[in-house]
C-alpha cells in the first residue's frame, strides 16, 4: 500500500468531511476541491506506477479546468447570494425569494 | 532512506496538517491558507510521480487561479462581526463517523489490491512530450469540448455576478 493513496483517501474524507460539517459555501467549495485534488492525485500516482503511457496525466489537466470552472462559476453564485440575502451561511438561507 | 522519500514523507505530512487545520480552523481566512498548504504539498506529490508539467499546472491553475477566486470570495462576502456558530454535535460525529468509515473502507480494500505490486521505472521527460500528443491526438475531442466549456463557463460566471440595473 503506498503512501500516496492512503493520502489521497485521507484527502477525499477529509473533504467530504468538510463538505457535510461546514456551514459557509466558500468552506463547502473547498471541501469539493479537495475531492477533486485527491482524484488527481490517484490518476498521478497510477500513471506512475504503469509507466508506459501520460494518459493518466492528460486527464488530470482536464480534471484542473473542469474544477477552474466550477470555482468561477461557484463563486459567481455566492456573490449574487450574499448580494441578495446579506449572508452566505446555508442554514439562513431559507427562503428561494425575497 | 533516499531524498525522494524523505520528500515524500514531507509533502504527505505537509498535506495531512493542512486538511487538519481545515477542518478545525473557525477563521476562513486562515482555512483558506490552509488550503493553499495542501495544493503546494500536492503539487509536489505530482512532482515527485513524474508529473513535472502537472505539478506546474496544479501551482498555475490551483495556487494562482482558484485559490485567488476563493480569497476574493472571502473578502467580498465578509461581514464584521458575523461569528460562524457552531455545529450541533450530533449532526458533527454522524458527519465525521460517515468520512471516517469511508476512508477506512477505502484503506482496507485497496491494501488487498493485488495491482499495487508493479515496480516503477520512471522516465519523467518522455511523459510531457506524451502529454502534448495525447492532446492532439486521442484526446482531441475532448480538449475542444472543454475549452468551448471553460469559455462558457466564464461568460456565464461574469453574466451572473454583475450587478443588475435597476
Amino acid at each position: 500500500m503506498s503512501l500516496l493513496l492512503v493520502l489521497a483517501f485521507i484527502l477525499f474524507a477529509g473533504g467530504l468531511i468538510l463538505c457535510l460539517t461546514k456551514r459557509n459555501i466558500i468552506l463547502i467549495l473547498i471541501g469539493i476541491e479537495l475531492i477533486l485534488n485527491a482524484s488527481n492525485l490517484n490518476l498521478i500516482h497510477f500513471s506512475y506506477l504503469q509507466n508506459r503511457s501520460a494518459e493518466g496525466q492528460t486527464l488530470v489537466l482536464f480534471i484542473m479546468v473542469i474544477a477552474g470552472a466550477q470555482a468561477a462559476l461557484a463563486l459567481a453564485i455566492i456573490l449574487r447570494v450574499y448580494r441578495q440575502y446579506g449572508t452566505i451561511l446555508l442554514d439562513q438561507l431559507r427562503t428561494l425569494k425575497r | 532512506m533516499n531524498l525522494i522519500d524523505l520528500a515524500t514523507y514531507l509533502f504527505t505530512a505537509l498535506a495531512v496538517l493542512g486538511v487538519g487545520l481545515l477542518l478545525t480552523l473557525r477563521n476562513l481566512i486562515r482555512a483558506t491558507f490552509a488550503f493553499f498548504l495542501v495544493l503546494f504539498a500536492v503539487a509536489g506529490l505530482f512532482a515527485i510521480n513524474d508529473g513535472i508539467m502537472v505539478s506546474v499546472a496544479q501551482i498555475i491553475i490551483y495556487v494562482g487561479g482558484i485559490l485567488l477566486l476563493t480569497l476574493f470570495g472571502v473578502m467580498l462576502t465578509h461581514r464584521r462581526g458575523q461569528e460562524v456558530p457552531a455545529v450541533k454535535s450530533h449532526q458533527e460525529f454522524i458527519s465525521i463517523g460517515v468520512g471516517m468509515v469511508i476512508l477506512g473502507g477505502s484503506i482496507f480494500s485497496f491494501d488487498q489490491a493485488s495491482f499495487l505490486q508493479i515496480k516503477p521505472i520512471s522516465s519523467p521527460t518522455e511523459k510531457v512530450k506524451a502529454i502534448g500528443v495525447y492532446m492532439l491526438t486521442d484526446f482531441i475531442v475532448i480538449f475542444e469540448l472543454i475549452s468551448v466549456f471553460l469559455l462558457i463557463a466564464l461568460i456565464g460566471a461574469v453574466f451572473i455576478a454583475q450587478q443588475s440595473k435597476k
